[in-house]
């Protein structure tokens, strides 16, 4: 057991004093730094942003205004009243790129005629809200011309009352979740890989330079491995820690990001909350040592560390389908891809987050894929053990996912190797 | 402490690497694990270590299950290993604490065996930044540093320059001098015959001949005569029957194979009166025994 603790201990102190691990750290902080805080640094304060200028040649007698546009259909926009003479002028501009539309309204046979200029109509998003507002100015200015009384006319004009009731009050809209669900997948991918795929370096390398046929004349292939997968998962639990911690920080004590947008999408870490992150966590450590233990077998299996790529494919492959269904989950949630991906190991720790980052699951729903996952590692860690001892020795082969299944079976005799503190014997005694 | 083998066997799939191969391994002795390539020596050595499974025999350390009672070991392999990123220090540390050593002890034996190998100046370089031969000492020291009741040693002396293979033979001796029990293989039979009281040599996994170094070379039958006169010998080595060679400068050699046969011609050179400046009787050299025992099929 002992020798197990050297083995962890010196595979943590390796991966922490590593450049990727430092590097990658201080990246991933930064771009939680940045993403949350940018829009403070630049905006100086949470001041509406316009979407631009919107000229309204007003030739009516409506008597449009600028407030009364600006309260009535957007507040995104800018608006701007003008007269008739104005048009040609305001035409140019819109050419210009330097409005995002001309309006005319002209009094027209009976109803008001609106003429919307827009460069595509795409940027004419506010015709609705304007075609009703005008619609509401003419019924306002054709009721005052029947003298009724204020209260007759109140009840005319009076607008249908909408009264909104949500079923699923709280619940996550897909526009809120998208892109920090997204950038969570991205990042728990990207240290399951690093994490993972380094145990895989690692053991190619004490492999390729032959200095595993010394280190197991002293320590069983069991506790090697074992301590490896420790020490490097657990690099991996303070990484995550201190990227998490800085980023919880910074949420709680500056404010999540609101108002930052990617794309269409806006960036508001602070709706992931604790639950999501608390399994988050869990499915970083469970998915780290059910890839962890694959992407080590498939490392025993090289002879040189030039080899590591091509053996380690499948394992990659595996672990980029669960990140593209994890993908596909967050725009569905309970579709039959997610529900059922989150039940097959391969694909937990992926969809899992995604579906609790964008989705309402119930803890039954979280907790059985989870035991799944863990009852997988348990699993694929004993078989990984079984491929590792046999590829002790194992040089000058093509790594493949043949000699993987046939390394599986000569495991089972594998080289009884027990080192000073096993008691396994050599058969044949 | 004493590491018996006996009768070894170990199979690949239909293909027979070692077969009933036996030798005993004595406390303060070095034994010489000798053959060609593909003898089996590497076979054997893993065997013992574990690293192998193997079909049949034993192996046992002072009469005991060799697994069950494992002594701590020193193996230098014949291929080389070492973490080629890391400091010299840093991984013969970590080798150490693996064999349980304490930090402070691990240190201290470390700037001992650095010194006495004269690399003390490469303790904090990474290994890939050292010369083959310095590369060596540090494998060497992997070997040695916990201080190992067994050391294996599969051809310890490839790489280095003859200064320091003088330097590796003192600490061999010294190492055997304070009773470590030692297996040692190795083509240079110079330095095998330098170390090694018993050897054995193999091929194709059989052992060819075995027991103690000078006992083989008597019993080896065929020596060397070497004769030396200033009258022609050859007249009279042809009427004897021996196909002499003349070696230059009035010398001859001839194979006998018994001593008596050796003193037979000598009484017969002297009573034709043939004058002899030089009579010597050479044992056979290992290399010579191992050229004939392994080279007749190659």
């Amino acid at each position: 057991m002992n020798k197990m603790w050297t083995v962890l201990a010196y595979s943590f102190k390796e991966r922490i004093r590593s450049k990727s691990f430092k590097v990658m750290t201080l990246i991933v902080i930064a771009a939680i730094l940045l993403l949350t805080q940018l829009p403070k640094w630049l905006g100086g304060g949470g001041e509406a942003q316009t979407q631009g200028t919107v000229a309204v040649i007003d030739e009516s007698n409506l008597n449009l205004t600028a407030e009364g546009l600006s309260g009535n259909v957007s507040p995104l926009y800018t608006w701007q009243v003008l007269p008739a003479e104005e048009l040609d002028a305001q035409t140019a501009l819109l050419k210009d790129d330097k409005l995002e539309g001309v309006v005319r309204v002209n009094a027209g046979d009976g109803a008001p005629q609106v003429t919307l200029v827009v460069d595509k109509s795409e940027d004419a998003s506010f015709a609705q809200p304007l075609m009703s507002y005008v619609g509401q100015a003419y019924t306002a200015s054709e009721v005052g011309k029947l003298n009724l009384d204020a209260g007759e006319a109140r009840q005319i004009t009076a607008p249908p009352v909408l009264d909104l009731q949500e079923l699923n009050a709280g619940g996550k809209s897909f526009a809120e979740t998208f892109m920090p669900v997204y950038l969570l997948l991205f990042l728990l991918y990207f240290m399951i890989y690093l994490f993972a795929g380094n145990v895989a370096t690692s053991i190619s390398v004490e492999k390729g330079s032959r200095i595993k046929e010394i280190l197991i004349t002293k320590v069983s292939p069991g506790q090697l491995l074992t301590g490896k997968l420790l020490g490097v998962g657990l690099a991996g639990i303070l990484q995550f820690a201190l990227i998490f911690g800085v980023g919880a920080a910074l949420i709680r004590f500056a404010g999540g990001g609101e108002g930052i947008r990617l794309g269409a999408f806006s960036v508001d870490f602070s709706i992931l909350g604790g639950g999501t992150l608390a399994v988050t966590a869990l499915v970083f450590v469970l998915g780290y040592f059910f890839y962890a233990a694959l992407f080590g077998a498939a490392g025993s299996l090289v002879s040189r560390s030039e080899e590591l790529n091509q053996a380690i494919m499948p394992v990659s492959i595996l672990l980029m389908a669960s990140f593209f269904a994890g993908m596909m989950s967050m725009n569905d949630p309970n579709g039959t891809l997610a529900v059922a991906g989150s039940y097959i190991p391969f694909l937990t720790p992926l969809v899992l987050i995604a579906r609790v980052g964008a989705g309402e699951l119930a803890p039954m729903e979280i907790m059985v894929p989870l035991l799944i996952l863990a009852a997988s590692t348990v699993l694929v860690a004993w078989l990984s053990s079984r491929i590792y001892r046999a590829g002790v020795l194992l040089y000058g082969q093509k790594p493949s996912l043949g000699m993987m299944l046939r390394a599986l079976g000569s495991g089972k005799r594998g080289p009884a190797v027990s080192a000073s503190a096993g008691g396994k014997t050599t058969s044949g005694m | 402490m004493t590491l018996e083998i006996r009768n070894l066997g170990k199979r690949y799939g239909d293909k027979t690497v070692v077969d009933g191969v036996s030798l005993t391994v004595r406390e303060g002795q070095a034994f010489g694990l000798l053959g060609g390539n593909g003898a089996g020596k590497t076979t054997t050595i893993r065997s013992v270590l574990g690293l192998l499974e193997y079909e049949q025999g034993e192996v046992l350390w002072n009469g005991k299950n060799f697994a069950a009672n494992r002594p701590s070991i020193g193996y230098l392999p014949e291929e080389r290993g070492l973490y080629p990123k890391e400091t010299v220090s840093e991984q013969l540390l970590y080798l150490a604490r693996l064999e349980g050593m304490k930090k402070a002890a691990a240190q201290q034996a470390l700037k001992g065996w650095l010194e006495r190998l004269d690399i003390a100046e490469h303790e904090h370089k990474r290994v890939e930044q050292l010369s083959k031969g310095n590369q060596q000492k540090v494998q060497i020291i992997s070997a040695l540093l916990h201080d190992p009741e067994l050391v294996i040693l599969d051809e310890p002396f490839s790489g280095l320059d003859p200064v320091n293979s003088d330097m590796l033979s003192s600490v061999v001796k010294e190492e055997l001098a304070r009773g470590k029990a030692m297996i040692f293989s190795s083509h240079q039979m110079m330095q095998v015959e330098q170390f090694c009281e018993d050897i054995c040599i193999l091929k194709k996994g059989i052992v060819q001949i075995d027991g103690r170094l000078d006992d083989i070379k008597r019993s080896y039958g065929r020596s060397s005569l070497i004769l030396r006169s200033e009258a022609d010998l050859a007249p009279v080595l042809q009427a004897g029957g021996y196909e002499g060679t003349k070696r230059g400068a009035g010398e001859w050699a001839l194979k006998i194979d018994s001593e008596e046969e050796a003193f037979g011609l000598m009484r017969r050179l002297a009573q034709e009166g043939v004058p002899l400046l030089k009579f010597e009787i050479k044992e056979p050299t290992l290399h010579e025994i191992f050229i004939e025992k392994v080279g007749e099929a190659v």
